[in-house]
């Protein structure tokens, strides 16, 4: 008799989490879903719940492109990779100064580094878009790097700042009293156990850069074209079954990034057996 | 090797928490500092060892002022409360880990790991993963790491704090041997009176971040020098006896069952000890004996008894006595 009630409690939460399993699955599969069916529409008018006119013109029309497109995917990963990298390093630095060290204005740097994530791209750009030009940076990849980086390394400090906090210096000083250097007991100790930490900001940091549309239209000045600077106008435009194929070759692309970023972590922290919070 | 300290001086911001301390260990020595904790203990190791910037005074290692050394060119090893394994090696790569550092040939390094965790009564743990240890094991490792770092100076930091009595003890042991065995200075952090007693050639008893006396463990019991020092170490009775005062430890007294001007107040037994009150014309006293010996005496409380004072073991306070 006593053990009713908590069946029902245990159901009832089942069913909780099966509804928040279930909204999270259409909000996430659903429009894929109807992304995939468009790149292969010709006409969906409404009230219909299925395509009306199905032809391949999208596909054939973007693999036509092949070889322009391939060109602007390469130069958007590696665009968004440098971003991503840099965002890391610089991540990584910032984090460690203002976890382990006390130095005065630590308030105001902290304040700076998040300020990006209050201030929005749009207000900012012309600001940095004026500075870019009287330092010649304006039309060039580094200057499109540098302001994306300005978006993606709040996400990469916040990040790492949490991992460094959790791993300390406590380590690092054990490892000095054993006979390492600084820079022995930060690469041998700290960075790999804080290699899923820098995972997550890396791709963060990327995934920030790779979709950046404005700032690298404004910074690029057309010269400089990423994936999503070719996307967006066809979105825009309406055109939607060439707009949804590219936005399936978006995903398909991110989705592949992670995979390799996420072996190459792997890889790097194979021998090592990382558990966080130890 | 040994290690002299001269005056030495750390504050934390506005918080001092060494007042020109001194402090001077000789080569192949065995010491306890041993005090309260927030005494500044691990403040002095993290001082000896260089994780720490002296504020003023010095650091001499075998002579050698150590003042803007880096940690890993000390020599000197730490051994933390909270051990501070790496997590992410198994118990092998965490005793190679100093021999990484200094390159030493693969071969060589597992030698010396296995013979390491031999020393340490864990053979064949090589690759065990640290969160699959318990704590005894973990404590074993890291002494074994840090002897792998063979230590010059070896830098305890309340190592036995987790574990349980027992444990506690066979650690306590396996210290004692590791240190005559690799012919190490060792110094232990404790704030176990009999911990420190037990183990050291000599006990420095820290308060306020000051070292209130330096001795062995026979003199800083039986001569201390002052009472704060006096009751650390264990209860003290203060009689006056004439112009002067006498200070005794219980156990030092014994009851006599012929006398008159004394009266039994209180029996407190505790099966090996007993502590017997005993009320004087010059104020109360405790006295401390075996309970066999309760027994074999015979006395309730009320019952007019004698007080006697053990030939050699009544003392003045040390006055005078060195300091350091």
């Amino acid at each position: 008799m006593r053990e009713e009630p908590e069946k029902a409690v245990k159901k009832r939460r089942f069913m909780i989490t099966d509804i928040i399993l279930i909204m999270f699955v259409l909000a996430i599969i659903l429009p894929v879903a109807v992304m995939l069916v468009w790149t292969v529409t010709e006409r969906w008018a409404w009230p219909d719940l299925w395509p009306q006119v199905f032809s391949l013109r999208a596909l054939d029309g973007i693999f036509q492109r092949s070889e322009v497109l391939t060109k602007l995917f390469a130069s958007s990963i590696i665009i968004s990779s440098a971003v991503a990298l840099l965002s890391v390093a610089i991540g990584t630095m910032t984090a460690r100064a203002l976890v382990l060290y006390e130095f005065p204005g630590k308030g105001l740097v902290y304040f700076l580094t998040v300020l990006p994530f209050m201030v929005p791209a749009t207000v900012f750009a012309m600001g940095v878009q004026i500075t870019f030009i009287k330092l010649g940076l304006n039309n060039t990849v580094a200057g499109v790097v540098i302001a994306h980086l300005i978006c993606s390394l709040p996400y990469g400090v916040r990040l790492l700042m949490d991992g460094t906090a959790a791993v300390g210096a406590r380590l690092e000083e054990q490892a000095r009293v054993l006979g390492a250097s600084a820079g022995q007991a930060f690469f041998r100790v700290t960075l790999p156990i804080l290699i899923p930490v820098i995972l997550s900001a890396f791709c963060m940091s990327y995934i920030v850069s790779f979709s950046q549309y404005f700032l690298t239209l404004l910074i690029g000045g057309g010269q400089v074209k990423t994936f999503t600077i070719v996307m967006v106008p066809y979105l825009q435009s309406g055109d939607r079954n060439i707009a949804c194929a590219y936005s399936v070759i978006f995903l398909c692309i991110t989705l592949a990034v992670f995979a390799i970023f996420e072996k190459i972590a792997d890889r790097w922290s194979r021998n090592t057996d990382t558990a966080f919070y130890t | 090797m040994s290690l002299r300290i001269e005056n030495l001086n750390v504050a934390f911001g506005e918080t001092k928490v060494l007042h020109d301390l001194c402090l001077d260990i000789a080569d192949g020595e065995f010491i306890s500092l041993l005090g309260a904790s927030g005494c500044g203990k691990s403040t002095l190791l993290k001082s000896i060892a260089g994780l720490l910037e002296a504020g003023t005074g010095k650091v001499l290692i075998d002579g050698k002022e150590m003042n803007g050394i880096q940690p890993q060119k000390r020599g000197t090893v730490i051994v933390f409360q909270d051990l501070r394994l790496f997590p992410h090696m198994t118990a092998g790569k965490n005793i190679a880990f100093p021999m990484r550092i200094r390159g030493v040939q693969k071969e060589r390094q597992k030698e010396t790991v296995s013979r390491l965790l031999g020393q340490v009564q864990l053979t064949g743990y090589e690759d065990r993963k640290i969160r699959e240890m318990s704590g005894g094991q973990m404590q074993r490792v890291a002494l074994a790491r840090a002897l792998a770092a063979d230590p010059r100076l070896l830098l305890l930091d309340e190592p036995f704090s987790g574990l349980d009595e027992r444990l506690r003890a066979e650690m306590g042991e396996l210290v004692r041997k590791l240190h005559r065995e690799n012919r190490l200075t060792t110094v232990l952090v404790t704030h176990d009176k009999q911990e420190a007693l037990k183990f050291s050639d000599r006990i420095a008893l820290m308060s306020g971040g000051r070292i209130l006396q330096y001795d062995t463990p026979r003199n800083i019991f039986r001569h201390p020098i002052n009472r704060e020092v006096a009751e650390y170490f264990g209860r003290m009775n203060y009689i006056r006896d004439g112009g002067k005062e006498i200070w005794v430890r219980p156990f030092d007294l014994r009851i006599i069952p012929s006398g008159e001007d004394c009266r039994v107040k209180d029996i407190v037994f505790m099966g090996e000890t007993a502590e017997v009150t005993v009320d004087t014309p010059g104020g109360e006293v405790l006295c401390m004996m075996t309970g066999s010996d309760l027994e074999a005496l015979g006395i309730a409380p009320g019952d007019p008894v004698g007080i006697e004072i053990g030939r050699k073991t009544g003392m003045a306070p040390a006055e005078g006595r060195e300091k350091m």
